[in-house]
């Protein structure tokens, strides 16, 4: 596809596709107003659209669509094993929009959700009363941002300044809002807060360039990260997942340096560490949709329903990648993932 | 290859001139007409939606499509702009109450509206959007062959609720108004088609060869050609790899143990 005439595309969001039930909703009209030239398509239920059989995830991320909804049922939901909960007991995740602008080949997104079509549930308000139900009977550590980018989108929903406003002055709640983006403005027109921790993913340039599309260079993602650090925001480094490529300890080495020379280690909250795994299930989908991607086509080592490097691989590059970030962060602040649940050394 | 169906022979006429495209004798439920050169295999399905799914599923069934193929489905429909030459962006099946959505990732320039297919011809005035007698049982049909982003339904609108003043002749003459729409958009389908990468192929005789002399078992198999796949995608220079281990002699094994031990070598230099 890389070869495609780029103007054989449509381009992104051209067409939005906006449930009838919520055309009238004052943010469907404010998200709508962001794109005055887009053909507007009335769905009875986003699934009609997101779920219809036959999508080329690949293809789509191409030409990428809009579809605005309402979400009902269940809002929030328990994390999943294979995520790093950072000692959280009451660790859970919710998605108030499904699927990101970047378009990163290793992404689970693309084998967990038959569709690249970026859907925005505008029924906020409604994540936001089962939050509070929720952590009326206890403190929750809730990711607000796994299965999309919400400072990415920022610009157009408004999330990540929603949440963050939400989480103020909730003391038995901790959000955190992962990013792979670059955009700075949105801390400059903050205040930092004590709940709220911006989790910036960072992988090295040649990762970037061969597996990450449409994601800002990583020298932007670093002077994001510094900035945020620097003006008081809680700030977590993610080195997870760490990918292989050819040559990785050197790139890895490479980018290490370039992040603690701009971003004061005694500034971040702490770090993420952890070499790519996904379901096994999952990466049999991205396999049939992406069969030119090196990454997803890996020969990974399946162990009970779960992808991960082969073992040695796999431990070669988390404690390369811990012993040299203990030497700027110290290990308190490194959290390591491994199946084992025990995730901080 | 662009699969069409049309439902009236005076709404395929202009491609069959166009693309000089051949009847298929041997096709004998439905007019074929199929030219290999253009890229083109356009059945005439006749109108109403059980001849549609019929015709779809005996076209795709006899020539069964590949990744790469479209489907492509034109003729014309009552609406209020008559004459005017529509991209379906919603289909609407009247009996049903269901939706389909064509995948709509290429630009084809055209103006869009949602068509709702009904199960007998209008003779009331359409207020809104089009209405044609096809539409969502192609879709439903192609389905089963094409990804949803691979169905294109593009329509003419020949009149307004009143088809039995429209004849085979203005017909002709409707989609002969659009051919320089519509052709293009055809030759376009076909180029993208043409540079759309395809699927790397992993060299079988070297998979083979190194099976053999690996004495490998078929789960032994399967991993060798992923890690060669890998290597092929990531471009590693397996080819090299291989060739350097043949001749340092250590890939004709003489055992399945020391073809066990050569297998996990080769999968260390690879990476």
């Amino acid at each position: 596809m890389k070869n495609l005439k780029q103007d054989y595309y449509n381009a992104a969001f051209s067409h939005i596709y906006v449930e009838k039930a919520v055309a009238d909703h004052v943010r469907t009209k404010m998200i709508l107003s962001c794109f005055p030239s887009a053909s507007v398509i009335e769905i009875d239920h986003y699934k009609d659209v997101f779920c219809r059989r036959g999508q080329d995830c690949g293809k789509q991320h191409r030409a990428q669509k809009l579809i605005l909804a309402e979400k009902k049922g269940k809002l929030i939901y328990r994390g999943a094993p294979v995520c790093q909960n950072f000692g959280n007991e009451r660790f859970y995740y919710t998605s108030c929009i499904m699927n990101c602008i970047y378009d990163c080949e290793y992404c689970y997104l693309k084998g967990m959700y038959p569709s690249a079509n970026l859907v925005i549930f505008v029924n906020l308000e409604d994540f936001f009363e089962e939050v509070r139900q929720l952590i009326k009977r206890d403190s929750l550590y809730l990711c607000v941002s796994y299965d999309t980018d919400l400072i990415a989108l920022e610009k157009i929903a408004g999330y990540a300044g929603a949440w963050c406003d939400f989480a103020k002055g909730r003391e038995n709640l901790k959000i955190e809002v992962r990013t792979k983006c670059a955009h700075k403005q949105f801390f400059g027109e903050r205040e930092p807060s004590g709940n709220v921790i911006f989790a910036f993913t960072l992988s090295p340039g040649a990762v970037a360039a061969a597996y990450e599309h449409f994601v800002p260079p990583l020298s932007e993602r670093i002077a994001c990260a510094a900035k945020a650090a620097r003006l008081g925001f809680l700030v977590r480094l993610c080195f997870d997942p760490i990918i292989y490529v050819p040559g990785w300890q050197s790139h890895y080495q490479e980018m290490l340096d370039e992040v603690f020379a701009a971003v004061d280690p005694e500034k971040i909250l702490d770090v993420s560490v952890g070499s790519f795994r996904i379901a096994k299930d999952y990466l049999k989908n991205m396999r049939r949709q992406t069969p030119d991607s090196a990454v997803v086509w890996f020969p990974y080592q399946n162990d009970a329903g779960y992808c991960h490097y082969p073992d040695e691989l796999m431990e070669k590059m988390e404690q390369y990648l811990f012993s040299k970030l203990e030497q700027w962060t110290g290990k308190e602040k490194i959290f390591l993932w491994n199946e084992t649940g025990k995730q901080q050394l | 290859m662009v699969y069409m169906i049309t439902a009236l022979y005076s709404e395929a006429q202009i491609f069959i001139e166009q693309y000089h495209l051949k009847k298929d004798i041997a096709n004998t439920k439905f007019q074929v007409f199929f030219r290999e050169e253009a890229k083109i295999r356009l059945i005439v399905s006749g109108p109403g939606e059980i001849a549609a799914a019929a015709a779809v599923a005996s076209l795709c069934t006899a020539y069964p499509p590949s990744e790469g193929d479209w489907l492509f489905h034109t003729g014309v429909c009552a609406g209020p702009k008559c004459g005017e030459i529509f991209l379906c962006n919603k289909l609407i099946e009247q009996a049903t109450g269901k939706t389909f959505y064509p995948d709509l990732l290429y630009r084809c320039g055209l103006q869009e509206s949602a068509i709702t297919t009904e199960s007998r011809i209008r003779r009331e005035r359409v207020e809104e959007g089009l209405v044609d007698l096809e539409a969502c049982a192609v879709y439903q049909a192609g389905a089963y062959f094409f990804h949803a982003h691979r169905m294109l339904f593009v329509k003419i609108v020949s009149d307004n609720g009143d088809p039995g003043r429209v004849s085979a002749k203005q017909i002709s003459r409707y989609m002969q108004a659009h051919r320089e729409r519509l052709i293009p958009i055809l030759s376009m389908l076909n180029e993208i088609t043409d540079q759309e990468r395809k699927e790397p192929s992993v060299q079988e005789e070297w998979i083979r060869r190194l099976s053999g002399d690996l004495h490998c078992s078929k789960a032994m198999e399967d991993s060798l050609r992923q890690y060669l796949r890998y290597a092929c995608l990531a471009g590693i220079d397996a080819a090299a790899v291989i060739r350097q281990m043949y001749q340092s002699d250590l890939l004709t094994c003489s055992s399945k143990r020391e073809g066990k031990r050569r297998f996990e070598e080769l999968k260390t230099r690879l990476l």
